[in-house]
């Protein structure tokens, strides 16, 4: 009995060391990483200088409606009488009907602003993050549109599944300081 | 009976369950999409797909290309001019430089002080270079001869065209026309035009008309010397005849002996011949000549600077594309037997 | 390792330059007479980082309040409905992100790549748990995990999995922490997140085979006690080490040394986590027993040897996880004409125009890891294989019917089988009566 309760005794004063060995690593490992990370807070956003708009953001996000919706930098848009993110490439007219209409969802609203400019807003409740106009508005246009993730849709998942999917690694970790990468000089961080 | 029950033994359909949904869960995992190769698992319809429009129909093709091709070593290249000589003139970086028409470097090398934007080269060998805000004037030997004021603080002048008595140069940022004299004096500002991207084009032809790009309405229009708006022609059309997408041309030169117009398109890179009436004729080059183009400018990060191409053509007639993503000039001449033909 | 993250930097550094050119650069906009104003891109912002201090706030509070109705309580009601409540809250309503399995990448990723700084709630996550376990045990299965508690609920019928079969299937969480380290260390993948089967549900959407494997998980579930916990979870791998030393450990009775071996919970635990004593007259360990260890002993450097040369074999498959390998491959294979047509991700790097030397480069690099990191993993299996043998024939002496110490999740399940409960059950009513 007194064999035993010795042995009981080393083995409890052994956990005891190897607890507070595990306790002293954990806190110091915790106090390295969070020393070193700034208490920065990260969610996922899209670098469209990277995007290349081939539609995975669609059908990727965990969400039913992807979380990824396209913006327009206004700045940056042309105005154009005759969008080529917003029309078929070869429409049979140039009205907003709907077969003239390159967005599948019909979510670009177009609205005459003065001769000859227009401007064009996107619906984010019909938007679904495909990219087929951001392709068009590239092609001949300036560029002003572009994919981003709305943060009022994004569940910030710890792994984005749009990011695995990217084929241009254009998915990337952004402070939540400062969560849109928008294009145009009045937006660049 | 008691072999039907051991059948339904419950212990053997929990196995069953348990096996099927095992089964199940490895499959998955096996078999999960983490990333697709093309297109993002959509439908066709949601594809943006412009190649059909790249397609050139054989029959319209009206020029060859020459073997002379050479890298213009300028970054970016934004400009060609020839002289009356045949003599290539590039603009692009902070510097002119001079080929000769079989592509040759020749000495000449002009630097400017600020990037260059456009150039022109007068009758007289004057090379007048568009830097910026304002015109730089080299005698043809690249000594500089003047520098004009600046044509305003955001100015950016994208192309120039000079008559015996006038220069005229086109202002992107205010989308006009400025008229000077031979001394720099401005005359005046004219013009009203709509242009989405920055691409705004000039020529001055020996009849006395200045030709202007206006992409916004797909056309290129007439003036005379007093800023009047005489005639103009163009459409939108996707299909060969017309000027496709939102802002096209983007650049035109005119073609010897009043013969007519050879334009430069993006989006659907292609450079076309039209009449002096501004009928289609056919294609000096079709989008396939440009594929390694049309790659590098889908880029997502690409610069608008590299995008359009431009375009001279020489006393025999020959077009000269200067292709800016590239970096090189490519030369084409008119096929002999469609010549022979009209 | 360093040196490729400062690499990383200067490239994501140098990418980053042009775009602020252009942006200077962009041609001005068109003047408008009617005097319109752009408007403004809305920007909603991300949950306000308020919350994520919140979320570490109910942790403590959870896995607080789990120790205490596990070790002062000893209530299988109270852990029961502080079961639905971690379940509402870091699963329905935090939608399953962040959790402390997840968190295990997070931490590697940070200590292996310099660059990325790892949220304070994933650190948290990751932690507060393990310190809690170095205490009191499992508690943060038994009443905090969102992953737990769906399997705990839909448990109906129990039936016993034969102990061979557990502690071979056991070692499929061994793999998959070896493998979810791995993949994150290398930066190519969180796997745990990808993979996590219960997420789907929490957010109600998601991918359809992760929805499957939910699924079938669930189903074995109603017959096989957390079956995600007990064979997969990477997290319990930590969890189980750190309560073999843990101050306190979870007893069936509440008084301990007082077993009076009536069996009353032998089968009251659904997760084969209790020990039955052993048998008053074993022999003692005799020449066999002792040879045998030795042997395995011995045994364990070639299995180690052996576990990372067969997983060393494999890290060139693991490799293809990655995004930079994949892309290398597909590029030679273009290059090569081996394959047709080129896909999004080759037609991207084409576009940009990007050195291919870099690339393979880089990804020769990445492969180059992954060999190394297969050795590490295949000799990490090995090594817990060959600890398994050695534990399994070593002989440890128990007089009573106890809960194993690294096995036992804390559900409280054999709390009130034991006779021991109710006399105190009545003692406390008592005294409370007084």
């Amino acid at each position: 009995m007194g064999e035993s309760r010795k042995e009981m005794n080393r083995r409890s004063l052994l956990q005891d060391a190897l607890r507070s060995a595990g306790l002293l690593g954990m806190g110091g490992a915790f106090g390295f990483l969070i020393g070193r990370a700034q208490a920065q807070q990260y969610c996922w956003q899209i670098d469209p200088y990277k995007c290349i708009a081939c539609g995975n953001c669609a059908t990727y996000c965990v969400l039913e409606e992807s979380a990824v919706k396209c913006v327009n930098t206004f700045e940056m848009c042309g105005y154009c009488k005759l969008c080529t993110a917003f029309f078929d490439p070869a429409p049979q007219a140039l009205n907003t009907g709907a077969e003239n209409q390159l967005c599948p969802t019909g979510a670009i609203i177009r609205t005459f602003l003065e001769d000859p400019y227009y401007e064009y807003k996107i619906d984010e409740s019909l938007c679904i993050g495909c990219g087929k106009c951001v392709v068009g508005c590239k092609a001949f246009g300036n560029g002003s549109l572009y994919l981003q993730v709305r943060h009022d849709r994004c569940l910030n998942c710890n792994e984005c599944a749009i990011a695995v999917a990217c084929p241009s690694e254009a998915f990337i970790r952004t402070p939540v300081e400062n969560p849109y990468r928008l294009k145009g000089k009045n937006h660049s961080a | 009976m008691s072999k039907m029950k051991q059948w339904f033994n419950i212990q053997l359909l929990i196995g069953l369950i348990i096996a099927a949904a095992v089964i199940a869960a490895v499959l998955s995992v096996i078999f999960k999409d983490r990333y697709t190769e093309s297109g993002g698992k959509l439908s066709a319809q949601y594809q943006y797909n412009l190649e059909q429009f790249q397609k050139t129909d054989p029959a319209l093709i009206l020029y060859e290309e020459t073997d002379i091709r050479f890298k213009t070593e300028l970054d970016p290249s934004c400009a060609i001019a020839v002289d009356s000589q045949d003599n290539i003139y590039v603009a692009g970086g902070r510097s002119v430089r001079v080929f000769s028409s079989k592509g040759k470097p020749l000495p000449l090398n002009i630097d400017l002080d600020q990037e260059a934007t456009s150039l022109t080269v007068d009758p007289n060998g004057r090379i007048f270079a568009g830097a910026g805000d304002r015109i730089v004037i080299f005698d043809s030997s690249g000594n500089l001869k003047s520098r004009w004021e600046s044509a305003g603080p955001d100015a950016l002048i994208t192309s120039i065209a000079v008559s015996p008595d006038h220069v005229f140069a086109a202002n992107f940022t205010k989308r006009e026309i400025l008229q000077y004299d031979m001394s720099g004096r401005k005359i005046q500002t004219f013009g009203e035009f709509f242009l989405p991207s920055p691409h705004f084009d000039l020529a001055y032809s020996s009849d006395g008309q200045l030709w202007a790009s206006h992409s916004g309405e797909h056309r290129i229009e007439a003036y005379d010397l007093s800023g009047n708006l005489v005639s103009w022609w163009g459409e939108f059309s996707t299909l060969a005849e017309g000027f496709c997408g939102c802002c096209n041309p983007v650049n035109f030169a005119l073609l010897p002996h009043q013969s007519g117009f050879v334009t430069c398109e993006k989006g659907i890179t292609r450079v076309k011949i039209y009449d002096a009436k501004g009928t289609f004729v056919g294609f000096a080059a079709g989008a396939e000549k440009f594929a390694e183009h049309d790659r590098l400018c889908l880029a997502p990060d690409y610069d608008y600077r590299r995008v359009a191409l431009d375009v001279a053509a020489d006393s025999k007639g020959r077009v000269l594309i200067l292709d800016p993503a590239l970096a090189e000039v490519r030369i084409f001449q008119r096929m002999e037997n469609q010549a022979a033909g009209t | 390792m360093i040196f490729s993250v400062s690499a990383m930097l200067i490239l994501t550094l140098l990418s980053g330059l042009p775009c602020f050119a252009q942006d200077i650069e962009r041609f001005p906009p068109p003047d408008f007479d009617s005097g319109y104003v752009f408007p403004q891109i809305q920007k909603p912002l991300p949950r306000a980082e308020i919350f994520q201090y919140l979320d570490v706030v109910v942790l403590l509070a959870a896995l607080s309040l789990a120790s205490y109705l596990v070790y002062r309580r000893r209530s299988r009601q109270g852990i029961f409905l502080l079961t639905i409540f971690s379940l509402i809250y870091f699963g329905f309503i935090r939608e399953g992100c962040i959790c402390s399995i997840g968190a295990i990448q997070n931490v590697t990723l940070a200590l292996f790549d310099e660059s990325y700084s790892i949220p304070l709630t994933a650190a948290v996550f990751f932690f507060l748990p393990l310190i809690f376990t170095l205490f009191f045990g499992r508690v943060f299965c038994a009443g905090v995990c969102p992953l737990g508690a769906m399997q705990d609920l839909v448990l109906i019928k129990p039936i016993s999995v034969p102990p061979w079969l557990q502690h071979a299937l056991r070692m499929l969480a061994y793999l998959y922490l070896g493998a979810a380290v791995l993949f994150a260390a290398t930066g190519s993948a969180f796997i745990i997140c990808e993979y996590d089967p219960f997420v789907a549900f929490f957010r109600l959407s998601g991918n359809m085979n992760v929805v499957i494997l939910g699924v079938s998980l669930l189903v074995i579930g109603l017959f096989v006690g957390r079956p995600y916990c007990l064979y997969l979870c990477p997290y319990s791998v930590i969890l189980r080490l750190l309560s073999k030393i843990s101050q306190w450990r979870v007893t069936i009775g509440p008084i301990e040394d007082n077993c009076i071996q009536c069996r009353l919970c032998e089968d009251s635990c659904p997760f084969g986590a209790i020990t039955p004593p052993t048998p008053k007259e074993m022999p003692a360990p005799g020449g066999t027993d002792r040879l045998r260890l030795v042997l395995l002993i011995a045994l364990a450097p070639i299995l180690i040897t052996l576990g990372g040369w067969s997983a060393s074999w494999a890290g060139d498959a693991f490799s293809r996880m990655n995004f930079t390998v994949r892309l290398a491959e597909r590029i030679a294979l273009e290059d090569a004409g081996q394959v047709e047509g080129v896909i999004d991700a080759s037609k991207s790097f084409r576009e940009k125009g990007l050195s291919k030397e870099n690339l393979f480069e880089e990804s020769f690099r990445v492969r180059e890891q992954f060999a190394l990191g297969g050795w590490i993993l295949g000799g990490f299996i090995g090594f817990v294989f060959a600890c398994k043998l050695i534990a399994l024939s070593l002989f440890s002496e128990r007089s009573e019917y106890e809960a194993d110490r690294s096995e036992c999740v804390a559900c409280g399940r054999c709390f009130s089988t034991c006779p021991q409960s109710a006399k105190r059950e009545k003692k406390i009513d008592a005294a409370s009566s007084a």
